[in-house]
């Protein structure tokens, strides 16, 4: 866009110089650089551990430096947003700078062709011909053919033909940047208003609050939802197919909406968008210990991560690790762990069929699993979404605009001599050179074979 | 015979149309050009013949799907992708000896993906049964092989000076001005495909997962990526780049798309898992 650059040179104040090199190319580069080298780093360094993670990776002064750089978490960072901030104001700066020139000179009719002119532009031929009643309209079908729509103006004993096609193209750089502009601020908006949330919901119960995005707390949502059950689909090779959660959504008691809810197939309520994001299983258990057959057998019901002792004293102590509903094929089982005060804790499993687990003279058994599943939620609400389709869009079609077409220009001037014709063919492209010089070739060619033209050995010197 | 033969067969002819385009740069024996551009599309259609196949075997197993979803079936596509964009280019350009340095890239492609990975078809797995699969892998993909050529194009731009002097190759690669020309043609068909393939997979990772970007490492690699173009773009419009330095660019944009693809799936972790 060299035609843009507007020389002042009279006012260069600081303000100037500072609007300048605002929207100068080389401060596009530099922002595209520093932010390309700063996700490489991103993808480094491995983002949003825990602090020991860091501790143990990079050793306590590197973790320290890491940290305070914002780089363990470098996409949020400070100095990552100023650097997305100064693209927006730079991307301002540039479309409030060009885009008039640019309109001005789509606007500004084409001028015609000049000596100046036609030594300045890129592909020149000069032709002539015999002077012959219909030349001109011959000249101008052939380009009509050809696809370009000629205007025709006279200046003295000068017939211009002047016709321009792709004109739109240079809008599409315009377009697209504004579209960079509306992700940018799309996602801001989501940043700042959006919410992102996880909820773990047991099959048959129902929850009214989701547990907000890292540990900030918990969000009421005004409704319920429970989920009914929750299904695993397997393929005949054991791969999932599908993950399923029949949910049920509540108002003031009532329900409101039901269906389920799969991967790629999100339920939107109230406001939020729920996503089917991860399952398990959750098991209570009761255990069964007796020192002989003839005592009745004391029983425990425990949940993943409760002690119990199995003698009154509190001497023998186990912890129930996790529970399987089908062990090596003998059926349920449970994994203990016996708690020793002097040495390692040891571990066993403990099975409802055929039991032969003794710790300390106490027989184990298994007498009862419960197993519940759960399934895990993602939740979110995002009023700035939109904003960033609008905005993709737009890129998609400036891209459009920008690289499949090309303004291209083309002037003819026709000045007679004597008993023949000269003419002048000269053409400017900004995106497509090559294809304007084709287009000029094929041009001429059929002047030569319908219209009677030849090349000149004038090169336009005279006139 | 199946699909996975038949591709691997595919590899051996790119790599005969490989030979032949060098023997060709090197004897200027037209006869040796019209049969590499005649083994390039007989490969391209047996690619997708190949393509076809695989799909149609899914189906036969009972769990049909288009075959891009994982590390071997991306590699036939991209091989595909390049052999498309080469001989589209090679039709309306009439030069055949970027031939030689754009037809390894399929021959790598298709061989390395039928040699190193799993090529058994595998069902789909929940996360990847959605209707932008399609849009989000091919458009990656086309972009993928823009650069690809562009890479080859640069390459010869660059190595064009040592060729013409040994006076192997000289009178039959094209002007510079032409070499310029099609490295900015293939960025700038490249740079909007990458740029549709980055936005549908965004909408898809709303759907799939509630969040668009998640800076994610494959993601992050995509707008590296897209990074480098863009300044390729803007240095060549805005500030009149061309010859040897956007050829650098193009050729460290091709090194960028190549970690994307690869690099991400071997060396760094993430929610990526397909290819």
């Amino acid at each position: 866009m060299s035609e843009n650059k507007v020389s002042e040179s009279a006012k260069s104040g600081a303000g100037e110089r500072a609007w300048r090199s605002l929207s100068s190319l080389k401060l596009t580069l530099a922002l595209f650089l520093l932010l390309a080298a700063a996700s490489v780093l991103g993808t480094l360094v491995p983002q949003n551990l825990q602090d020991e993670e860091y501790l143990r990776i990079y050793g306590t002064v590197a973790a320290r430096l890491l940290e305070a750089l914002g780089i363990t978490n470098l996409f949020h960072s400070w100095w990552f947003l100023a650097l997305l901030g100064g693209l927006v104001v730079h991307l301002t700066a540039c479309s409030l700078k060009r885009l008039p020139a640019t309109w001005k000179a789509l606007r500004t009719p084409q001028r015609p062709l000049s000596h100046a002119l036609f030594h300045s532009l890129p592909v020149k031929r000069v032709l002539e011909a015999e002077k012959a009643p219909r030349l001109v309209e011959s000249l101008k079908a052939e380009m009509l053919g050809a696809g370009w729509k000629p205007r025709e103006e006279r200046v003295g004993e000068g017939i211009h033909l002047l016709a321009q096609r792709g004109s739109w193209s240079r809008l599409g750089a315009y377009v697209a940047h504004t579209g960079v502009l509306l992700v940018l601020l799309g996602a801001g908006l989501g940043f700042a208003f959006g919410f992102k949330g996880f909820v773990q919901i047991q099959e048959g119960q129902e929850v009214d609050r989701v547990q907000e995005r890292g540990g900030k707390g918990w969000r009421q949502l005004g409704f319920q939802v429970r989920c009914e059950r929750f299904q695993v689909a397997t393929y005949p090779d054991g791969t999932p197919r599908e993950y399923r959660s029949d949910l049920v959504f509540l108002k003031d008691g009532k329900v409101a909406l039901q269906g389920p809810l799969r991967v790629n197939h999100p339920l939107s309520f109230g406001g939020y968008v729920f996503y089917q994001a991860s399952y398990g299983a959750f098991a209570s258990v009761t255990l069964e210990a007796r020192r002989d057959s003839a005592m009745e057998p004391r029983r425990f019901i425990m949940e993943p991560g409760d002690t119990v002792s199995l003698d009154p004293q509190g001497r023998v102590l186990v912890k129930f690790l996790k529970y399987e509903s089908d062990l090596q094929g003998r059926g349920p089982a449970v994994l203990l762990s016996h708690l020793k005060s002097d040495g390692p804790p040891a571990t066993g499993w403990v099975f409802q069929r055929d039991s032969k687990a003794v710790l300390e003279g106490w027989h184990l058994r298994l007498s009862e699993a419960r197993e519940t599943r759960w399934t895990g939620l993602q939740v979110k609400q995002d009023p700035g979404v939109w904003v960033v389709w609008v905005g993709s869009f737009l890129i998609m079609a400036g891209c459009a605009m920008a690289f499949l077409g090309a303004h291209k220009r083309l002037w003819v001037r026709l000045e007679p001599r004597k008993n023949r014709m000269l003419c002048w063919v000269a053409g400017s492209s900004t995106r497509d050179l090559p294809g304007l010089t084709r287009a000029v070739e094929e041009l001429c060619r059929a002047w030569q074979s319908k219209a009677g033209l030849r090349f000149s050995n004038k090169e336009g010197k005279d006139g | 015979m199946d699909s996975a033969t038949l591709l691997s067969g595919v590899s051996l002819i790119y790599l005969g149309s490989w030979f032949s385009y060098v023997i060709f740069a090197t004897s200027r024996s037209t006869w040796m050009g019209r049969l590499g551009t005649g083994l390039m599309g007989a490969a391209w259609l047996l690619n997708g013949a190949g393509f076809s196949m695989r799909w149609l075997e899914s189906h036969q197993m009972g769990h049909g799907r288009i075959p891009l979803t994982n590390q071997y079936e991306s590699m036939v596509v991209f091989a595909w992708a390049i052999a498309l964009i080469y001989l589209i280019i090679e039709l309306r350009y009439k030069n055949r000896a970027i031939g030689a340095f754009v037809a390894p890239l399929p021959f790598l492609s298709l061989g390395l993906g039928s040699l190193l990975f799993d090529t058994n078809i595998r069902p789909l797995v929940p996360a990847l049964q959605s209707n932008w699969l399609t849009a989000h892998v091919v458009t990656c993909f086309l972009g993928y092989a823009a650069f690809a050529v562009s890479f080859g194009v640069s390459l010869l731009y660059m190595l064009k000076g040592r060729l013409s002097q040994g006076g192997v190759v000289g009178g039959l690669i094209p002007s510079e001005e032409i070499l310029d020309h099609l490295n900015y043609r293939a960025v700038a068909t490249g740079f909007p495909f990458l740029s549709v393939g980055i936005i549908t997979g965004a909408i898809w990772a709303d759907v799939a997962w509630g969040t668009y970007w998640s800076w994610d490492p494959k993601e992050t690699w995509s707008l590296i990526t897209w990074l480098v173009y863009a300044a390729f773009l803007h240095a060549r419009l805005s500030r009149g780049w061309s010859g040897k330095r956007t050829a650098v660019l193009s050729i460290a944009g091709f090194g960028a798309t190549l970690f994307t693809y690869f690099g991400v799936n071997f060396l760094l972790s993430g929610l990526h898992s397909y290819a």
